[in-house]
C-alpha cells in the first residue's frame, strides 16, 4: 500500500483536486462549499510535504515517475516525475492554495462554488505542468491554467477587468502559440518524440536551436514576464479577486523561469549562451523599470504587481549567468517571491475587503486601527525589498554573486534596484501605514480577525525560517543544479572545441 | 566554556528581543525587567571576554552553515578579538545603561514593549557586526541595525515627520549598503571567500591585480581590485556613520526618543563604520588611494560637522553634527593607518556621548514639561542637569582631561607624516578643535540663557507620562561616564599595547614612527590649547552679541544662512536625486510603460481589429462578396439572354421556321403530292377504297402537322445529343 501510495504520489497530487472539484459540484451550500475545498487543499499541502519528505537528495535523476502510454500513433505519454528544480515549486503551488481558498473565506460571495472549483481546478494544472516530462502534456496543461485565470479574473475581478482579462488571454495565447511552434520543432527535430528525457540528451543543428529557442524563450518571457513583454501583469494581478493574484503572482509566474531551467538551458545549451548577454541585460534593465514604474504608482495592487517585474529580473538574471549560485538563487527567488508577494497581495486584499479602495491616497495611519496588519505588512514589504533575515535576501544575494562572475556593472545596477525596492515598499508603509489618520473611514477599520492572521502568519514565519535557515531548500536542489551547470559547461566546451578543430 | 560564554553574549539581547517581543501584553510593563537584565550580563560576560581574549588570543567560533551552494559556503559564526572585544564593552556597557534609562524615560509610553523590543534586536545586531567572521555577516546584521534604526526613529509614528526621518536614514543607509554590499561581492569575486581573515591575510598581495570596468561597453579601465572593494567598503561606512556625502540622515534621526539618539551615537549604527575601516585595515592600507579618500573624507566630515553645530539652536542636533563631527576625527585619523588612535577616541566617544545624550533627555523633558521652558530653565534645571556639563566639558578637548591622548597625538602624526599634505590635514585637525570648543562651549551657554534667534529647543515626543530622571540616577551617569573616561584615559597606553595585535601586521609607514617626543607633543598642545580656549571665547562673544548683528554684515550672513541650512545638502539631494527620481518614475510609468509599451500591445489590438474591419468590409463584401454578387448578376443576365436571344429566338425561332416550312412543306405535299400524285392514283383506287376514303377524311389535316412538327423536334434533339456524345 505505502509502495503503491509512493509510486503514484504525484498522480495522486494531480488527482485529489479533481476529486475535490467533483465533491464541490455536490456541496449543499457555499459553507460547504468552503470547507471542502480548504480539506482539499490542505490534504493536498500534506502530500506536497509528504513529497518533500519522501524525496532523495542525493539522488539527482528524477524522482516519483510515472509512465503511461497515452496517445500511441503521435507517441504521447503521461509521464511525471519530479527533479529538484520541480519540487520546490510544486511545493509552493501546495502551500499557497490553501491560503487562496482561505482568502475567500468572507470576501466572496457570488458564485463562490465555482471560484473555488477553478483554484482546485489550477492547482491540478500547475501541478502537471511543473512535474511533467512529456512536452505535449506540459503544453497542454500550460494551456489549461489559463482558462480558470481567465474566468476568476473576468467574472470576479474589479472595475477593468473585462480589458485586463482580454489582454491576460491574447498574451497568453501568443505565448502558447510560441510554445506549441517551439515544442512541435523540437519534436521533428528531435526524432518524433515528446519525451522530454530524450529529447534532452540530443543535439540540434545551430539553426534549430536558434529557431526553436527563441519561440520557447519569447514563450517564457511572456510568462514570466520579462520586460518588454509585460503589460499584461500589472492590469492581470490588479484586476484580479485576491485569490486569482495570489495564484498568478504566486505561481503562474514561476511558469516561466521554470520553463528556462527545464527546457531552454538542458536541450540548447549554445543558444543559451548566445542570447545570454541580450537576456542579462534585459533582465537588469527588468529589475531597474519595474522598480521605478513601482515607484510611481498609486494603486497598492500595481505596486505590487510591478515590483514583481523587478523580482522576476532577478531571476532571469540568476538563471542565465549559468553558474550554480546563480541558478540556485534564481530557484530560490521563484520561491521566495512565491512567498513574499503572495502575501502582500492577502494583506492588501484583506484591506480591500474592507474599504473597497486600492489607492493608497485613501489610507494613512492604519497603524492605529489595525496594528496587526501594519505588522505584518511591514514584514512583508521589508522581505519583498531583500531586508537580510528574510528569505529574498538569501535568494538576491546569491543571484548577485552568480552576476558577478559576467559583469560588475550589472551587479551595481541591479543593487540599485534594491535600494529602489527599499524606497517604494518604505514610502507606501509611510503613505498607507505611519502618519496621521486620513479619514474617520480609516479609524471606523477593524483590524484582521483570527482566521485573517492565519492566512498570513505561515507565510510571515516561511519568511524568517527560510531566510535564517535556507539550507533544506539548498539541499534539495543542489545536486541538480550542479548537473544542469556542468551539462551546460560540457556541451559549451564541445561546441568551443568543434569550433576549434 | 569559552564559546559558550561568547556565543551567550549575542545571544542574550536576542533573547531578550524574542520574550519581549513575543510575550504578551504583560510585556508593555515589564519588558524593562528582560532586558535589563539580559544586557547587564552580556557586559558581565564582555569583560570575561576581555580577560580571555587577553590571556588566549582571538578566537573563531562557527555556528551553522547559512549557504552552501557548489563551492560557494557562507558560515554564522563568531569572530573575537581584541578589537571585537573593546567594542562589545562598549556596546553592551552602553546599551545597558540606556535599558536603565529607558525603563524610567519611556515610561507609560503606548509603544514601550516595541521600543524594548528593537532596542535589544538593535544592540544584538551591532554587537553580531563587530563579532562577525564573515562578510556577509557583516553585511546581514548591517542592514538589520539599519532597519532597526528605521523602527527607532519612526517609534512615534502619528508624527509625518518621524516617519520621514525613518524613511529617509533608512533610504540614505541603503546607499551605503549598495555600496557595501558591491564590495563584498567583488570581494568575494576577487578572493572566493568571505572570510574576513582570509581576505585580509591575502589583500595585500592582491594589491597589483586590476579589474577591467568598462569592458561591458568595450572601454579599457583598469582599476585595482583592492581600492576597488576598499572604497566601496568605505561607501558603507560613509553611510552608517554619517561621513560627508551620506551624511544627511543624522540630524533627522533626533525625531527618535533621546535614549535612542545615545545608543545610535554612541553605541551603534554610527560607530559601525569605524569599525568596518578599522577592521578592513590591512585591504585599506594596501590602497594608498583608498587610504587618501578616507582621510580627505573624515576631515571634511570633522570641520563641516562642526561648522554646522555652531549655528543650530536645536541642544539634540548639536549633539547630532557634534557626533558626525567626531566621528569624521576617527575616519581621519584612519585615513592616516593610526587605528589605534581611532578606536581609542571611538571608546572615549562613545562612554561620552552616551552621557550627555542621557543628560540631554532629561533636560530637555524638563524644558517640554514647563510652560516657559527656557527661562526657568537657568533656575530650575541648571542642578538636574547632572553630568551634562562634564560631558560638555570633556567633549570640547580641554587637554588636561580626556580624548586628547586621542586625536592629539592623530595630530602629531599628521604633523610628522611624510605626505606632503600634512599641512593641510594639520590645519584642517586645528580647526576642528577649535570649532569643537566653540560649539560645545555655545550650546553650554544656551542650556543656560536661551539661543537668541533660534528656536526653543524642540520638545521631541509626544507620548505622555514621562518622568523625569530621579538625580540619583543622573549621579551614577555622571560619575560612571566620568569614572569611565578617566580610565580610559589612563588606560590609553594600554589600549595601544592592547590592540598592538590587531593593527601591528598592518602598521602603516606613517603610524610606525616612533613614539612622539615630549618636545614636539608639547607644542601641539599648547596650539590645541590655545584654539579651545579662542573657541570658548568665541562662543562667549557670539552668544553676548545676539544674532541679530551677525546676521547684519551681509558675509556673516551668508556664512550663518549656508550653515542654517545645512549647506543645503538635504536641498541639493532633493533637488539632483530625489526629485528627479520621482520624476522619472512617473514618466517611466506614464510615458513608457503606459504610454508606449501598454499602449504599443493596445494598439496592437486595435490595429487587429482595423485590419479585421478592412478585411470585411472592404476584401470580404467589397471585394469578394460584390464579386460574387456581380458573378450572380451576370449569370442572371447570361440566362435571360439565353433565354431571350438564344432560345426565344433562335432555338424557338428555329423550331418555328422549322415548324412553319415543315408545314408549307406538308402542305406541299398535300397539294401536290396528295392531292395531284397520291389523290389522283387513288381517286382512281377510290372507288375500290371507299371505306378507306372515308376514314380519312376523318384525320384532321393540322392534327397530323401537329404530330410530325413534335416528331421532327425529337429527331432533331436526339440526334443533336448523339452527336454530342459520338464527337
Amino acid at each position: 500500500m505505502t509502495e503503491w501510495f509512493a509510486n503514484h504520489l504525484i498522480s495522486c497530487l494531480v488527482l485529489l483536486p479533481v476529486v475535490g472539484m467533483a465533491l464541490l459540484a455536490l456541496a449543499r451550500d457555499d459553507e460547504w462549499a468552503k470547507r471542502i475545498a480548504l480539506g482539499t487543499s490542505l490534504l493536498e499541502l500534506g502530500l506536497g510535504i509528504g513529497l518533500w519528505l519522501g524525496f532523495d537528495a542525493k539522488n539527482p535523476e528524477f524522482q516519483f515517475v510515472e509512465r503511461y502510454v497515452w496517445m500511441p500513433t503521435f507517441n504521447i505519454h503521461y509521464a511525471v516525475g519530479v527533479d529538484g528544480i520541480s519540487l520546490l515549486l510544486v511545493v509552493l503551488t501546495t502551500l499557497l492554495t490553501p491560503l487562496c481558498v482561505l482568502s475567500t473565506w468572507q470576501s466572496l460571495h457570488y458564485r463562490l462554488k465555482v471560484f473555488l472549483a477553478l483554484i482546485l481546478l489550477v492547482e491540478a494544472a500547475m501541478i502537471v505542468v511543473f512535474t511533467a516530462l512529456d512536452l505535449f502534456l506540459f503544453f497542454m496543461l500550460w494551456e489549461v491554467t489559463m482558462i480558470p485565470m481567465y474566468f476568476m479574473i473576468l467574472l470576479w475581478g474589479g472595475p477593468g477587468r473585462i480589458a485586463a482579462g482580454i489582454k491576460f488571454v491574447l498574451y497568453s495565447l501568443t505565448g502558447s502559440l510560441l510554445l506549441l511552434i517551439g515544442i512541435l520543432g523540437l519534436y521533428l527535430e528531435g526524432g518524433r518524440t515528446f519525451d522530454w528525457v530524450m529529447l534532452s540528451h540530443q543535439t540540434y543543428a545551430p539553426d534549430s536551436q536558434f529557431w526553436i529557442f527563441l519561440a520557447l524563450f519569447l514563450a517564457f518571457a511572456i510568462k514570466l514576464p520579462m520586460v518588454p513583454f509585460h503589460s499584461w501583469l500589472p492590469d492581470a494581478h490588479s484586476e484580479a479577486p485576491t485569490a486569482g493574484s495570489v495564484i498568478l503572482a504566486g505561481v503562474l509566474l514561476k511558469m516561466g523561469g521554470y520553463g528556462f531551467l527545464r527546457f531552454c538551458l538542458p536541450i540548447f545549451p549554445e543558444a543559451s549562451a548566445q542570447f545570454a548577454p541580450l537576456i542579462l541585460w534585459l533582465s537588469v534593465i527588468a529589475i531597474l523599470y519595474g522598480g521605478y514604474n513601482a515607484l510611481a504608482q498609486t494603486d497598492l495592487k500595481k505596486l505590487i504587481a510591478y515590483s514583481s517585474i523587478s523580482h522576476m529580473g532577478f531571476v532571469t538574471l540568476g538563471i542565465f549567468v549559468f553558474n550554480n549560485p546563480g541558478i540556485q538563487g534564481a530557484i530560490l527567488q521563484m520561491f521566495n517571491h512565491g512567498i513574499t508577494t503572495s502575501a502582500l497581495f492577502l494583506a492588501v486584499g484583506q484591506l480591500y475587503d474592507r474599504t473597497h479602495s486600492r489607492q493608497i491616497r485613501d489610507y494613512g495611519g492604519l497603524q492605529k486601527p489595525m496594528p496587526r496588519l501594519v505588522m505584518l505588512l511591514s514584514i512583508f514589504s521589508v522581505a519583498s525589498f531583500g531586508l537580510p533575515g528574510t528569505c529574498n535576501f538569501i535568494g538576491e544575494f546569491l543571484v548577485l554573486v552568480g552576476a558577478s562572475s559576467k559583469s560588475y556593472i550589472m551587479v551595481l545596477l541591479a543593487m540599485g534596484g534594491i535600494v529602489l525596492a527599499a524606497g517604494y515598499m518604505l514610502w507606501m508603509l509611510q503613505r498607507v501605514a505611519f502618519g496621521q489618520m486620513v479619514s474617520k473611514m480609516v479609524a471606523s477599520l477593524s483590524d484582521l480577525t483570527h482566521r485573517e492572521v492565519m492566512t498570513l502568519v505561515p507565510l510571515a514565519v516561511a519568511v524568517f525560517v527560510i531566510g535564517l535557515y535556507p539550507s533544506p531548500l539548498f539541499e534539495v536542489m543542489d545536486l541538480r543544479v550542479t548537473a544542469l551547470v556542468e551539462h551546460m559547461n560540457s556541451m559549451h566546451a564541445t561546441a568551443i572545441s568543434a569550433l576549434g578543430r | 566554556m569559552s564559546t559558550t560564554v561568547y556565543g551567550l553574549i549575542p545571544l542574550l539581547p536576542l533573547a531578550a528581543f524574542a520574550v519581549i517581543a513575543f510575550g504578551g501584553r504583560r510585556m508593555n510593563q515589564y519588558a524593562h525587567r528582560v532586558g535589563i537584565p539580559c544586557l547587564a550580563m552580556a557586559f558581565a560576560l564582555s569583560l570575561l571576554a576581555l580577560w580571555h581574549v587577553q590571556a588566549v588570543g582571538p578566537i573563531t567560533i562557527s555556528w551553522y552553515r547559512l549557504i552552501h551552494v557548489g563551492d560557494l559556503q557562507v558560515t554564522l559564526g563568531l569572530f573575537v578579538d581584541q578589537l571585537t572585544v573593546l567594542l562589545l564593552l562598549l556596546v553592551t556597557g552602553v546599551s545597558t545603561i540606556v535599558h536603565v534609562y529607558s525603563s524610567r524615560y519611556m515610561h507609560g509610553d503606548q509603544r514601550y514593549r516595541r521600543f524594548f523590543a528593537v532596542i535589544a534586536l538593535f544592540t544584538f545586531s551591532m554587537i553580531m557586526l563587530v563579532m562577525s567572521a564573515n562578510l556577509v555577516m557583516l553585511y546581514i546584521f548591517w542592514e538589520i541595525m539599519g532597519i532597526c534604526s528605521y523602527l527607532l526613529i519612526s517609534h512615534y509614528s502619528e508624527r509625518p515627520s518621524a516617519c520621514r526621518a525613518a524613511t529617509k536614514a533608512f533610504l540614505v543607509n541603503a546607499v551605503g549598503s549598495v555600496g557595501l554590499g558591491f564590495g563584498v561581492i567583488v570581494c568575494y569575486a576577487t578572493f572566493r571567500t568571505f572570510d574576513m581573515q582570509t581576505v585580509l591575510e591575502r589583500a595585500p598581495s592582491m594589491a597589483d591585480h586590476t579589474v577591467n570596468l568598462l569592458a561591458w561597453v568595450g572601454l579599457d579601465w583598469p582599476v585595482s581590485v583592492v581600492t576597488l572593494i576598499a572604497l566601496f567598503l568605505f561607501i558603507g561606512a560613509i553611510g552608517k556613520s554619517s561621513q560627508v556625502p551620506l551624511h544627511v540622515w543624522l540630524p533627522y534621526a533626533m525625531e527618535a526618543p533621546t535614549p535612542v539618539s545615545a545608543l545610535i551615537h554612541a553605541a551603534t549604527m554610527v560607530n559601525a563604520g569605524v569599525f568596518l575601516v578599522a577592521r578592513m585595515s590591512p585591504l585599506f592600507l594596501a590602497s594608498s588611494r583608498a587610504m587618501a579618500v578616507v582621510a580627505v573624507v573624515g576631515a571634511t566630515t570633522a570641520l563641516f560637522g562642526g561648522c554646522l553645530a555652531l549655528v543650530q539652536s536645536d541642544i539634540k542636533k548639536i549633539l547630532a553634527y557634534s557626533t558626525m563631527s567626531q566621528i569624521g576625527y576617527m575616519m581621519f585619523a584612519c585615513g592616516f593607518g593610526a587605528y589605534a588612535i581611532a578606536i581609542f577616541h571611538l571608546l572615549a566617544h562613545g562612554a561620552l556621548k552616551a552621557c550627555l545624550f542621557l543628560s540631554t533627555g532629561n533636560v530637555v523633558q524638563q524644558l517640554a514639561s514647563r510652560p516657559h521652558g527656557a527661562e526657568s530653565l537657568a533656575h530650575h534645571a541648571v542642578p538636574r542637569m547632572g553630568s551634562m556639563p562634564i560631558g560638555a566639558l570633556l567633549l570640547s578637548l580641554i587637554p588636561p582631561l580626556v580624548i586628547f591622548s586621542g586625536p592629539y597625538e592623530q595630530l602629531w602624526i599628521g604633523s610628522t607624516s611624510s605626505l606632503a599634505a600634512h599641512w593641510v590635514y594639520w590645519g584642517i585637525g586645528f580647526i576642528t578643535v577649535l570649532v569643537t570648543a566653540w560649539y560645545v562651549f555655545r550650546g553650554m551657554l544656551a542650556l543656560v540663557s536661551p539661543l537668541e534667534g533660534g528656536t526653543e529647543p524642540q520638545v521631541p515626543h509626544s507620548g505622555g507620562g514621562h518622568h523625569w530622571i530621579s538625580p540619583p540616577i543622573l549621579a551614577v551617569l555622571g560619575v560612571g561616564g566620568l569614572l569611565t573616561i578617566m580610565v580610559l584615559m589612563a588606560s590609553w597606553t594600554w589600549v595601544n599595547e592592547f590592540l598592538n595585535p590587531v593593527f601591528v601586521k598592518v602598521r602603516s609607514p606613517m603610524a610606525a614612527v616612533a613614539k612622539p617626543d615630549a618636545g614636539d607633543l608639547l607644542v601641539v598642545l599648547v596650539i590645541a590649547c590655545l584654539l579651545a580656549m579662542v573657541g570658548w571665547s568665541m562662543a562667549y562673544r557670539f552668544s553676548q552679541r545676539s544674532h541679530r548683528v551677525l546676521r547684519s554684515r551681509i558675509w556673516h550672513h551668508r556664512i550663518y544662512m549656508f550653515l542654517l541650512n545645512k549647506g543645503y545638502v538635504d536641498d541639493l539631494y532633493d533637488v539632483a536625486f530625489v526629485t528627479p527620481t520621482l520624476r522619472f518614475a512617473h514618466w517611466l510609468c506614464r510615458v513608457v510603460d503606459w504610454g508606449m509599451i501598454d499602449r504599443g500591445v493596445i494598439s496592437l489590438g486595435t490595429i487587429s481589429v482595423k485590419a479585421a474591419r478592412w478585411l470585411w468590409e472592404v476584401v470580404d463584401l467589397q471585394g469578394i462578396d460584390r464579386t460574387i454578387k456581380g458573378l450572380g448578376r451576370f449569370s442572371i443576365l447570361m440566362a435571360r439572354w439565353l433565354w431571350q436571344v438564344v432560345d426565344l429566338r433562335g432555338i424557338d425561332r428555329t423550331v418555328t421556321t422549322l415548324g412553319t416550312s415543315s408545314q408549307g412543306l406538308g402542305k406541299w405535299l398535300w397539294r401536290r403530292v396528295d392531292l395531284r400524285g397520291v389523290d389522283q392514283g387513288l381517286e382512281r383506287i377510290g372507288s375500290r377504297a371507299e371505306e378507306t376514303g372515308e376514314t380519312l377524311q376523318d384525320l384532321e389535316p393540322r392534327m397530323l402537322q401537329h404530330h410530325l412538327l413534335v416528331l421532327i423536334f425529337w429527331l432533331a434533339l436526339v440526334m443533336a445529343l448523339v452527336f454530342w456524345l459520338v464527337f
